[in-house]
């Protein structure tokens, strides 16, 4: 009935892949979902930034391409820091490899641990340097429409935490977007291909004989044939048809198990690794490289511009290694030193099969919580530029013994599913829903430290549980809980989100305050967690304190502070602007008086030539934009009469 | 002598017509401002109560009602409504993942006729327990020695004492009824049994498939 969805009545939302290496923002109309683009075409942004030392920060491709010249002030791979505390980065080793330095952010409360990159000036916390990358994206979009974007749906990997999940939600904000929804990656290619797929369904079913394809059920899996994309299997139908989404992207791994019918996307179970991509594979190359040179040449590799060099060099094999059997390899170690090789494909799917063995353990451990075997699923979707390594394809076909399914571009299909879910929530996909679920198990730590769960992971969200607390001493008025998230038994081998701190209760003796504490999942998979004191019914207030996250404080102060760096921003471009018009209007204005300056009244000419040199000089050395922008109105004003004589000069000249 | 089925008096409070689930109104759409909690899960899907749930059909409901309750649902746009649809989403997905396994299902029935719950009552049938320590240690045993015939055939083993538990369950919850205080004290032996069944079935490594 309601027409006006469409165009320019509601408000636009974006889609947005925030990826480790690469980011997108796609949006969606009636005809579907669209990538926007560069002026170049490019839709994927390199997620890589450059911190100038005068505060100006370069991010995308610019950044990228002098990454090596400039390795110290290059942050890239940020998402792998994101909500992750920095004791917890350096045990893991996850900063070993990154030539830009983190350090710990100094912080108030004891227990909270924020990592934090020093970009010169001062430190950034990874949600405010995510919102640089989406805050470009966003720009990206606010050209194509002509108008502000505020709101979003951006992805992040299923298998990201409760602190991941709000981390990526702060950056959001802090760029100045209304993150409406938080949507899995796995799930968000799910719903590109689904719509897809369903198209193509129907378009097969059109062409089908009657009756053909329907008799047996179990038809014999269709074989991807030679040189055109598989098509889903006839028989199947776009009822109920299970598929596997297999995402390797650039620092994480996701697989989904989903269920389609009719148009709802149901996420039956997930599983991953946040901490494995095509970051740690380039690693792998990146080893070979150093300890052969170390042997050949006794150099151990410490500046940190030929360790970026060796690791673009990297990447760079391993995306030659998938067309070719071999890639040659060449190091100037200076000195007329020259380390040579070339590496064979077979090498490389030995460096790397540890790896892809991880991947398939997550894809058994997925269909077993799924409880399918991997004979029912009727796709497999491949996302991520990982999924191109022609090792990872036969893989993952030798696992659920099919080719695997890849129409779309699998760098661009995760955007293009946020654009999709950000329809589906403007009312333009009125047929298709979303139901997923939370990735690791929610719980409380116990009575010596145990972690009770209260959520069991693969729990379809949103859902809640709740739980009873009470004090243990007379006239205790506070209640802390810790809440960890994880499968493992112990509180301290999961992770804590956070300490939860019920205030306020009302002095009674010991065990008598019946506090009900409810921990709400959304459809996010964002914990909410609210308390009520039973006997007064009253809500008690709660105080959260994120271990490794920041405060609803911190993020608008953040995003205060990037409003007015976008200021100072806005500042430099005005007066840049200012200063191209000025002299542009004041060349103008000399080409006419020269050409009819003559014709003028003489006091008039005198007080524009004047004007003229007078604003010159203001354009070029002036640092108030303000001030240039009235004297230049200023002297438009005044040469309205110069140009009115010039246009009639003209006139007259025209045969 | 026999109880009335629970019928759904429940009128729309926006349409005043009947609604097949309080959930929401199939007629009008408008989301039923009572909190979940207050229906039987049962009630939730309009469906019968019953242990014989059509699994098909309690699917079809959820997905149904999920298209009209879930918070991606476009035009809420008072934080109100935003709230009953995360409320009412979170109370059908949970009422949905008890009603639709047979333990679960079965648990919430006990319940339901005023059983024991697994506090009150942590027996299991006669010697099961002495079982499951030795089938534990034989696990462990052929875990270590990565026997993976052994391991198959322990599986094999403590599946087919899981699928007899799950038989006696549904012999149970179909038989005289659940008021019977004998009926809930074996329903609760053979409910807290297939825990055992189920951990001692996670412990079992899968052996890599190749």
């Amino acid at each position: 009935m309601d027409s006006s969805q469409t165009g320019n009545m509601s408000e636009i939302i974006i889609g947005i892949d925030l990826g480790t290496t690469h980011s997108l923002v796609a949006y969606c109309d009636q005809a579907g979902p669209h990538i926007i683009r560069d002026q170049n075409g490019e839709g994927r942004l390199p997620s890589v930034l450059r911190f100038e030392p005068d505060g100006t920060v370069v991010v995308g491709w610019e950044a990228r391409t002098h990454a090596v010249e400039q390795p110290r002030s290059t942050v890239f791979s940020i998402k792998r820091l994101m909500g992750r505390g920095y004791d917890e980065l350096v045990a893991a080793g996850a900063l070993e490899h990154l030539p830009y330095p983190v350090v710990k952010r100094g912080s108030e409360t004891p227990g909270r641990d924020i990592a934090a990159v020093d970009v010169g000036e001062k430190l950034l916390t990874p949600p405010e340097i995510s919102a640089l990358i989406l805050r470009e994206l966003r720009e990206r979009a606010s050209r194509q429409f002509g108008r502000e974007v505020r709101k979003a749906v951006i992805t992040v990997p299923a298998y990201f935490d409760d602190a991941q999940r709000q981390a990526t939600r702060d950056a959001g904000q802090i760029a100045g977007l209304e993150v409406l929804r938080i949507v899995n990656e796995p799930t968000a290619a799910a719903l590109a291909y689904g719509l897809g797929v369903r198209g193509q369904l129907r378009a097969r079913a059109v062409e089908r004989p009657p009756g053909a394809g329907t008799t047996t059920d179990g038809s014999a899996p269709a074989r991807g044939r030679a040189g055109s994309p598989q098509t889903p299997d006839p028989g199947a139908g776009d009822d109920d048809s299970l598929i596997a989404v297999y995402d390797l992207g650039g620092g994480t791994f996701d697989v989904s198990i989903l269920r389609l019918c009719g148009g709802v996307f149901e996420v039956l179970s997930t599983h991953g690794n946040t901490r494995l991509g095509g970051d740690d594979l380039d690693r792998e190359i990146v080893t070979l490289i150093y300890n052969e040179i170390e042997r050949e040449f006794g150099i151990n590799i410490d500046s940190p511009a030929t360790q970026q060099g060796i690791r673009s060099l990297a990447e760079n094999v391993k995306i030659r290694l998938t067309p070719a059997e071999s890639a040659a390899v060449e190091v100037d170690l200076g000195r007329g030193r020259v380390y040579r090789r070339t590496i064979a494909r077979a090498e490389f799917e030995r460096l790397i099969a540890h790896w892809i063995d991880k991947t398939l353990t997550s894809c058994r451990q997925a269909l077993r919580d799924a409880k399918v075997a991997a004979g029912d699923i009727r796709q497999v979707v491949l996302v991520g530029g990982c999924t191109r390594i022609p090792y990872v394809r036969r893989r993952v076909e030798e696992l659920f013994k099919r080719a695997p399914y890849t129409a779309l571009n699998p760098d661009e299909v995760v955007a293009l599913g946020a654009a999709v879910q950000a329809g589906i929530l403007a009312g333009l996909e009125k047929d298709a829903l979303l139901l997923d679920v939370i990735p690791l198990s929610l719980g409380i730590e116990t009575m010596g430290g145990a972690m009770g769960k209260l959520i069991l992971r693969n729990t379809r969200i949103p859902c809640q549980a709740t739980e009873r607390f009470s004090t243990f001493v007379d006239g205790q008025t506070n209640v802390k809980i810790n809440v960890l998230q994880g499968e493992r038994e112990l509180a301290k081998d999961c992770r804590s989100l956070g300490e939860f701190e019920l205030r306020g209760l009302p002095p009674m003796p010991a065990g008598i305050p019946k506090i009900l504490v409810t921990f709400l999942v959304d459809e996010n998979g964002i914990l909410n967690v609210s308390a009520i004191e039973e006997r007064s019914r009253k809500a008690t207030s709660i105080q959260i304190a994120p271990t490794h996250g920041l405060t609803p404080e911190e993020v608008r102060r953040m995003e205060l502070e990037s409003y007015e760096h976008a200021r100072e921003d806005m500042t430099a471009h005005r007066l840049i602007d200012l200063r191209n018009q000025i002299a542009f209007d004041t060349a103008k204005a000399e080409q006419m008086l020269a050409k009819v300056g003559d014709e003028l009244d003489p006091p008039y000419r005198t007080e524009i030539e004047q004007a003229m040199r007078e604003l010159r000089r203001l354009g070029e050395t002036s640092m108030d934009p303000d001030a240039m922008h009235r004297a230049l109105n200023a002297f438009d004003r005044k040469a309205v009469q110069l140009a009115e004589r010039a246009i009639v000069s003209t006139l007259r000249a025209e045969p | 002598m026999a109880t009335e089925t629970k019928t759904h008096p429940v009128l729309c409070t926006q349409c005043r017509q009947p609604m097949d689930s309080p959930v929401c109104c199939a007629g009008c759409g408008a989301l039923n401002a009572l909190p979940p909690s207050m229906f039987t899960y049962f009630e939730l899907f309009g469906i019968e109560q019953t242990y014989d749930v059509d699994p098909d059909e309690l699917r079809r409901k959820y997905l149904d009602l999920s298209r009209s309750i879930h918070p991606d649902v476009a035009g809420r746009n008072s934080d109100q409504e935003r709230k009953q649809a995360l409320a009412l989403s979170s109370g059908l997905n949970r009422a949905y993942d008890t009603l639709r396994n047979p333990v679960s299902r079965a648990e919430y029935l006990l319940q339901f006729a005023g059983g024991p719950s697994p506090a009150d009552d942590k027996t299991v049938p006669g010697e099961m327990l002495a079982e499951v320590m030795m089938l534990r240690e034989e696990i462990d045993e052929a875990a270590r020695a990565s026997d993976a015939a052994a391991l198959k055939s322990i599986k094999a083993d403590v599946t087919s004492r899981h699928d007899e538990a799950l038989a006696r369950i549904t012999a149970i919850c179909h038989g005289a009824g659940l008021a019977d205080p004998a009926a809930q004290k074996e329903l609760r032996q053979q409910l807290n049994a297939i825990k055992y069944w189920n951990n001692l079935l996670d412990q079992i490594p899968t052996p890599v498939e190749t």
